[in-house]
């Protein structure tokens, strides 16, 4: 729990590290949430995603809740989905979560516009591939920690 | 293992619905009381800061090893540079204050003669862009430095913002040249009053719906009108660089450059005209 727990912490790092690149930068913290979903997918990783996605809003400046609410559900349909999930190849899973990124920018965008803030669509855009991208290499670390520290 | 697969699901969705209610909740309170300030307050100040100090650590223990070869003949050097520049500016200043006599004499403005700056407080830059999307600047002093939303932000050469967040140590700032940021100004020469926007692209800044009969020359100084009370007034915001007429529209197009290097500052000086209790 510790290492899941100071994984987010990294994550958290990470997303300020790339705070000046604004909404291009990609979503550190959701892939994080994302493989810990899929290794170990109990309740609690949905107060995690909620927990993280409010720190993302809260780092952003963003309305608080905004976030977390599109972490929270994006974190239920990949708990729902692990199974599958799991029997891909990582290439395979990286397709799969850029089209869910892809759904979640878009219901993030959505949501924004109902509360009546607009946002940059093109950047959203790009974060979407380039957190597919990412991907490969947090699933590989990830995995290599979660191994290493025999986590289960 | 022995739970069945059905209710293991059922506890999920609860869940879902629990969280999914409470941002929502969240969202609709965070719009509707600003009171919910107190916990971006909270996580920056415990959370947020101390990230910032870990991943600042290496670049400013860099910064240091360099400053401290500085010898003593270089401070030597400033000093000198320093005191005749405090010369050279304190002769300007008599000169500034024989002109603002005859300024107020002039336009016979009535009983509000411009108020001194009295609120002086000197912050450090600690990070840029910190608002996504925004043209935007940390600098190190917060609400224990009382500080207020929307003071004005300077430099020793002319405006660069306004604080748009507060916490306890740190703050944010608004800078001028942000597209989102509107200053209420007036023409110096003319006295004419126009508003001036800020361009994100070209860290410019433009005067908004000014009519093309407008009396704009290019070089002209435009300072803060003190209007709607955000800004204090009478602090130099930039100087007009281009003019472009379009017969065809309405409103003619006038870039601003700003006086003060916005980009590449280091310090900057918050400033009110109000008293430190008030």
């Amino acid at each position: 729990m510790i290492i899941i727990l100071l994984s987010i912490l990294l994550g958290l790092i990470l997303t300020q590290m790339f705070l000046p690149f604004g909404y291009v930068a990609p979503e550190w913290l959701l892939l994080i949430n994302v493989y810990w979903a899929i290794a170990l997918p109990t309740n609690k990783k949905l107060i995690l995603a909620f927990i993280s996605g409010y720190f993302v809003d809260i780092l952003y400046g963003q309305v608080l809740g905004l976030t977390s609410l599109t972490y929270v559900i994006f974190i239920y349909i990949i708990l729902r989905l692990y199974n599958s999930l799991r029997y891909m190849t990582v290439t395979q899973q990286m397709v799969v979560i850029s089209f869910f990124i892809l759904i979640k920018q878009h219901f993030f965008v959505w949501s924004n516009s109902v509360i009546g803030i607009n946002s940059e669509y093109f950047d959203l855009m790009i974060s979407t591939v380039i957190s597919g991208i990412l991907w490969l290499p947090t699933y590989y670390i990830l995995r290599y920690i979660r191994r290493r520290f025999q986590i289960s | 293992m022995s739970t069945p697969i059905f209710k293991k699901s059922v506890t999920n969705f609860y869940l879902l619905l629990l969280l999914s209610i409470l941002s929502i909740a969240s969202i609709v309170f965070d719009k509707k009381y600003p009171s919910s300030n107190n916990i971006r307050v909270a996580v920056n100040d415990y959370l947020f800061n101390p990230i910032q100090f870990i991943i600042k650590t290496p670049s400013s223990f860099i910064n240091t090893l360099v400053m401290e070869r500085k010898t003593i003949d270089d401070m030597k050097i400033e000093i000198n540079k320093l005191k005749k520049e405090n010369i050279k500016i304190k002769a300007n200043l008599q000169r500034i204050d024989v002109l603002e006599n005859e300024v107020t004499r002039l336009r016979s403005i009535k009983a509000v003669a411009i108020k001194k700056i009295k609120n002086i407080k000197i912050a450090e830059v600690i990070q840029r862009d910190v608002i996504p999307n925004k043209k935007s600047l940390k600098m190190n002093i917060g609400s224990k430095d009382n500080i207020n939303m929307g003071q004005t932000v300077m430099g020793i050469n002319g405006l660069i913002g306004q604080v748009v967040e507060i916490n306890s140590f740190t703050s944010k700032v608004l800078l001028i040249t942000d597209s989102s940021s509107n200053v209420p100004a007036i023409v110096a020469r003319t006295g004419q009053q126009v508003i001036v926007k800020g361009e994100s692209q070209t860290n410019m800044m433009e005067i908004a719906f000014l009519k093309n009969e407008a009396d704009v020359q290019k070089g002209d100084l435009i300072v803060t009108s003190g209007q709607a009370k955000r800004f204090i007034p009478s602090i130099k915001i930039g100087r007009v660089k281009d003019i472009v007429k379009n017969e065809g529209e309405r409103f003619s197009r006038v870039t601003l450059m700003p006086l003060e290097n916005i980009n590449d500052i280091n310090e900057v000086i918050v400033t009110s005209d109000e008293n430190e209790n008030e």
